[in-house]
């Protein structure tokens, strides 16, 4: 019998939020995500307690999938900043900064919890209006006649994770990468429903980062003691190819519980191998050229396929076999048999070797027209090279959502500072409006308001670290960085350019520090000839709307949470 | 339930840890290594390290820095197989240099900026300043003579007048072959203390041409670092140390019998990867579980698997005619003397490049098992030549009559517990020849390029930079700070050197090496060409940093020492962009007492 344990009671908390303990925790959280913000954020290093390996990041993704917080709350927010991300790769970390500070702006205006939540609620409605709104003065529209936006948009991806380390030369390369990645992706001329295809990455540690490039098709590393025999007769006419899910390693099938009763003098092993052997012969029989296997592939029958020159390549992976399937439009076969139904077969060309540093890769394309690709990404080390790859993905996915929204958001923090503007702005003049709809005084609604806006730029005042001082403009509503200045000059002057790098500090006549009042105006779009200027930080359209969204609807909910109730069982 | 902790790093703490790190790498800089006692706390086991790799290895660094630190260090090792100490050391002094310009209230992002430009400073330094291995092959003659060379290609324009009748100012040796077959001046030149390994390597990559019929590989780079492998030796004296053709493997007293016999005659041989015995199966194979043998007789006979499997070996090794089977791993205990009764000799724990040199050179074919072999599998020319009896083993060197181009350096030691850091600075030297003539240019050794790049950074620092409006470029005073601060961590790198070979005090070392710079600051008004040639006659004042003031030629390795130096600056650079560390997987009833660390 088991021993009895009196059951614990249920830990309750009440109003965990005004919980001094809790309150300190989600400020430790906000800390680690709010560090990380921006190309100049400081990184962490995430490492196990016993010595495991290390990674250095400051990816929201990254971070909150190795981090994974116990207390319930910070559980929540990490949960929703990751799913956003899942779904739209950018903006992680403005959605958890944003949510921290619609709390502690909350807090401090001292509104009561409902009116605060609905007025976030209204508010949020306003700003996700204007930035659909074709007056939008924050948003550009992507032209895709030209590759130059892409590649910035791509470029502010990249160049906003310091881990990869890359020089700004090296950052452009990289960029440019996932655009023609991207592009490849996009099929020529298929009329009706089209079908992105897909892009692999592969990373390889060692080479300088200059020696990454996109190929069409796919490239598999190869072992060093890997034979290329019948080379000459694969490069240019399609090979017929067979490809196998299982195992053809010798093993027995899988037996999960139970035993097999083997007559003793009966060797199981050869009578495997045999039959092996007759796939082998089935094999050669059809004339394949290339035979792959996702996993182990017994020593003795890669030496009978070797002998009959046909190109043998064993562990390729659980990731390969998909893209390898689609490509050469093979099935990959899950069960041993022995006759291998003639539609299985695929049909792979090229069979290429490039070297990249130390590793060899086999480079297999498609018959047809690609439709998938490789990124081979190098670097000089892999912790450098990981975050590389995961910012990578990153970049292509944002491109991939330029297609169902072709449009981008001012980066640099011009953006929340415009919108700032822009709500203050439009606060007072739908005052009367908003009261009346929300049901609060106009005086709720006005700190409201001002917490609003205050939370958003304290995103912006989240990119920078180390200690320079946030303005903005009182003409665009856009996004200044003063660094601290070497020299100790008294006077703070404007750089040449705001955030995003769209607006001169010629054509500005006023500027204020980011947190002080300053009279509302209607921030201003920009001036027709963009042309002339073109923005240098670019963020995806799609993914900040939606991290606005999910930042205001979790701060509402973290806000309206009344008791935290915990079994301790 | 477990939980994360973050740890906020106060002070660059990270940094520090980078700093106390290398100070490992004090020792084992230059020439004069000391040699570091290993002790296990529980065991009482000791081991003699040398290479601050050794040390690392043996370091279980647990704190993330500490493991960022042994990761570099290890992946510069696996490519490059020298210059880890640098690297390691490097590090550290840039790290002082970051700690330094932060106190002194440089913002991050500037210093960042700030150090990558030092660095490509640096870097431009050593493009600048390497010299062609050609030239530092050709026998050591007057300064003018290899200057002259040096400098060829500016001679070249129209209307030069040649001055072929001079023996100084003849011309280079038309043929490449020709110039790599003496690699003794670079050789030398990059011992680094090392005189005895180098000489080694020397002797391995002359018996590789002499032999090497195998690939145009091994020929050109005339040092195939894949065809080299190493036989430890104990118990002999070590200037009895030296380079034998093909693979020399150490057989117990009775496979030496059998040996004896074999000598000088052709042999059949079959190869195996992995182990040779009954239970061993293939990477990636689970041996079945669960299957029970069932049967209707008392009697069995008393054949196991293992005895039938040994037997069934042993039939093949015959039918096919083997004479000679060399293995990987290990092989099975039975089948050893059973195979020696019928005259076929078992060799163990072949290394793998021995194993495929000889495969590529017989024709033989590498199998898993041994049920695999068939005629095409074996290889035939291979012979077996008795070196030496050493008591109770005999070393064997088996090699073939196709040349493999293999050759075994046999390391030996009175001192047993010696043996693996001999060891350590034979792969040393060897890695470095192997890199120079893949690079086919030298760096000025011995301190000078260092001099060479403490001397650029200051100037550069000096010069105001005219600056374009545009942000971005890291601007004046901080830039000029950043830079001297560098320059000075190389400073402590030459000073370092210096003092551990051990003529003069570090402080001492310091000023020799200021002064020096500021020679070669003058110097370089009057141009800059002088450096890498006064350099590479060794008469730069610093001479006895090396401690071979009498050989006087020191270099090092181009790419090595580049990518080392790059591999440095990143590591410090990633720690100093580091604020805080996560630390997963915590028991928080197990971490009451932590209290930097806040659970989440």
């Amino acid at each position: 019998m088991s021993r009895l344990t009196k059951k614990l009671p249920a830990l309750c908390t009440d109003l965990p939020l005004e919980n001094a303990d809790i309150c300190q925790k989600l400020n430790v959280f906000k800390q680690l995500l709010t560090s990380c913000f921006g190309p100049n954020g400081k990184l962490k290093q995430v490492h196990n307690n016993i010595g495991g390996h290390s990674v250095t990041t400051s990816t929201s993704q990254v971070l909150l999938q190795s981090v994974a917080p116990s207390h319930p709350l910070l559980k929540f927010i990490a949960a929703s900043v990751l799913n956003h991300v899942c779904r739209f790769s950018d903006c992680g970390l403005f959605a958890a900064i944003l949510c921290f500070a619609l709390i502690d702006q909350a807090k401090l205006s001292g509104l009561r919890r409902n009116v605060s939540i609905s007025i976030n609620r209204y508010l949020l409605d306003i700003c996700t209006a204007y930035l659909h709104h074709d007056g939008c003065g924050c948003k550009v529209k992507l032209d895709f006649s030209t590759s130059k936006n892409l590649i910035t948009l791509a470029r502010s991806v990249i160049s906003s994770k310091p881990a990869c380390m890359l020089t700004e030369q090296e950052a452009l390369h990289i960029s440019m990468l996932a655009v023609q990645a991207f592009l490849l992706t996009v099929p020529c001329d298929t009329p009706g429903n089209v079908s992105l295809g897909s892009t692999l990455t592969v990373s390889v540690e060692g080479p300088p980062i200059a020696q990454s490039a996109v190929f069409p098709g796919l490239m598999v590393e190869i072992p060093d003691h890997f034979k290329l025999c019948n080379k000459h007769n694969f490069q240019s006419h399609p090979t017929k190819m067979v490809l196998f899910s299982v195992s053809l390693s010798g093993d027995l099938f899988e037996m999960d519980e139970g035993t097999v009763e083997v007559y003793h003098g009966a060797d199981i092993e050869s009578q495997i191998v045999d039959q092996l052997l007759v796939l082998g012969q089935c094999v050669v029989k059809d004339r394949v050229k290339l035979f792959v296997c996702q996993k182990v592939i017994h020593p003795v029958l890669q030496q009978y396929l070797n002998q009959h020159d046909v190109v043998v390549m064993e562990r390729l992976g659980a990731a390969l076999v998909e893209p390898l399937a689609e490509l050469t439009g093979s099935q990959p076969l899950a069960t041993l048999v022995t006759t291998i139904p003639p539609e299985a077969y695929g049909l792979a060309r090229g069979l290429n070797v490039k070297h990249f540093g130390s590793k060899r890769m086999l480079h297999l394309e498609a018959p047809g027209e690609a439709v998938i690709s490789t990124m081979v990404l190098c670097h000089r080390n892999q912790t450098m090279l990981s975050e590389l790859k995961v910012v990578v993905q990153k970049a292509e996915h944002v491109l991939r959502l330029t297609l169902r929204e072709p449009s981008a958001l001012l980066g640099g923090g011009c953006t929340e500072t415009h919108l700032a503007a822009y709500i203050r702005y439009e606060g007072i003049n739908k005052a009367a409006e908003a009261t009346s709809s929300l049901g609060c005084s106009p005086t709720e609604y006005l700190l409201g308001a001002e917490a609003f806006a205050r939370s958003l730029e304290s995103v912006a005042r989240a990119l920078e670290h180390d200690g320079g001082t946030p303005m903005v403009d009182l003409t665009h509503g856009h996004h200044w960085t003063v660094p601290v200045d070497e020299t100790q000059a008294l006077e703070t002057k404007p750089p040449p350019r705001c955030g995003c790098g769209v607006v001169r500090s010629s054509s500005v006549e006023r500027w204020t520090f980011l947190s002080t009042k300053y009279a509302e105006f209607s921030p201003a779009a920009l001036p027709g000839d963009c042309a002339a200027s073109q923005p240098c930080v670019l963020d995806c359209f799609a993914a900040k709307m939606n991290a606005l969204q999910i930042a205001v609807e979790t701060a509402n909910l973290l806000q309206d949470i009344r008791y935290i109730i915990q079994d301790g069982n | 339930m477990l939980s994360s902790g973050v740890l906020k790093h106060q002070q660059h703490v990270g940094l520090q840890k980078v700093s106390a790190l290398a100070g490992l790498a004090h020792s084992s800089l230059g020439p004069c290594k000391s040699y570091k006692f290993i002790q296990e706390e529980g065991s009482r086991e000791a081991a003699l390290a040398c290479s601050c790799v050794r040390l690392l290895q043996s370091l279980e660094l647990s704190c993330a820095v500490g493991q960022l630190v042994s990761e570099t260090v290890r992946t510069h090792h696996g490519a490059y197989g020298s210059g880890s100490a640098c690297l390691l050391f490097m590090s550290g002094a840039w790290s002082r240099a970051a700690l330094e310009s932060l106190r002194r209230g440089i913002p991050a992002p500037r210093l960042v900026y700030a150090m990558s430009e030092g660095l490509d400073i640096c870097l431009q330094a050593c493009r600048k300043h390497s010299v062609p291995l050609d030239v530092v092959n050709t026998p050591p003659s007057p300064s003018l003579s290899t200057q002259a060379q040096a400098r060829r290609p500016q001679h070249k324009g129209p209307g030069n007048i040649k001055l072929t009748h001079s023996r100084y100012f003849c011309e280079a040796p038309a043929s490449p072959a020709q110039n790599h077959r003496d690699l003794g001046p670079a050789a030398r030149a990059l011992s680094h203390g090392g005189v005895r390994s180098m000489e080694l390597v020397l002797q391995a990559s002359l018996l590789q041409s002499a032999t090497g019929a195998a690939g145009a590989e091994a020929r050109c780079s005339a040092l195939d670092i894949g065809r080299v492998v190493t036989c430890v030796v104990p118990g002999l004296s070590e200037d009895q140390a030296c380079v034998l053709a093909g693979c020399v493997v150490r057989l117990p007293a009775e496979g030496a019998v059998v040996a004896q016999r074999m000598s000088g005659q052709p042999l059949r041989v079959a190869l195996v990867t992995g182990d040779l015995c009954a239970r061993y199966r293939h990477l990636g194979s689970k041996s079945p579980t669960g299957v029970s043998h069932v049967t209707d007789r008392l009697d069995r006979g008393g054949s196991g698997g293992e005895a039938q499997w040994t037997a069934s070996v042993l039939t093949a090794l015959l039918r096919l005619g083997v004479n000679l089977v060399l293995v990987s791993g290990a092989t099975s205990g039975a089948l050893s003397p059973q195979c020696l009764a019928h005259r076929v000799l078992l060799v163990d724990r072949v290394r793998l490049p021995a194993l495929k040199a000889i495969a590529e050179a017989t024709g033989a074919v590498p199998v898993t098992y041994a049920s695999q072999l068939s005629e095409r599998c074996v290889g035939t020319g291979v012979t077996l030549t008795p070196w030496r009896d050493l008591g109770d083993h005999q070393a064997v060197s088996i090699s073939t009559l196709a040349g493999a181009g293999l050759a075994t350096a046999v390391l030996t030691s009175c001192v047993p517990a010696k043996l693996r850091a001999l060891e350590d600075e034979f792969w040393a030297c060897a890695h470095r020849l192997h890199r120079a003539l893949q690079d086919g240019a030298l760096l000025p050794g011995a301190g000078v390029i260092e001099m060479v790049c403490v001397r650029d950074l200051q100037r550069h620092a000096q010069q105001h930079l005219t600056l374009p409006g545009e942000a971005g470029a890291a601007p004046g005073l901080y830039r000029d700070t950043v830079l001297m601060l560098m320059a000075d961590a190389l400073t402590d790198y030459v000073a370092t050197v210096t003092a551990n070979s051990g003529q003069c005090s570090k402080l001492h070392s310091w000023t020799a090496a200021g002064q020096e710079v500021k020679r070669l600051g003058a110097q370089g008004q009057m141009g800059l060409g002088g450096v890498s040639g006064e350099a590479a006659q060794g008469q730069m004042g610093l001479g006895g940093v090396s401690g071979e003031a009498a050989q006087g030629r020191v270099y090092d390795n181009l790419s090595v020492k580049v990518e080392a130096w790059r591999r440095a600056m990143d590591l410090v650079l990633l720690v100093l962009q580091t604020d805080a560390e996560v630390i997963t997987g915590i028991d928080p009833e197990a971490l009451r007492t932590e209290t930097d660390l806040m659970l989440l």
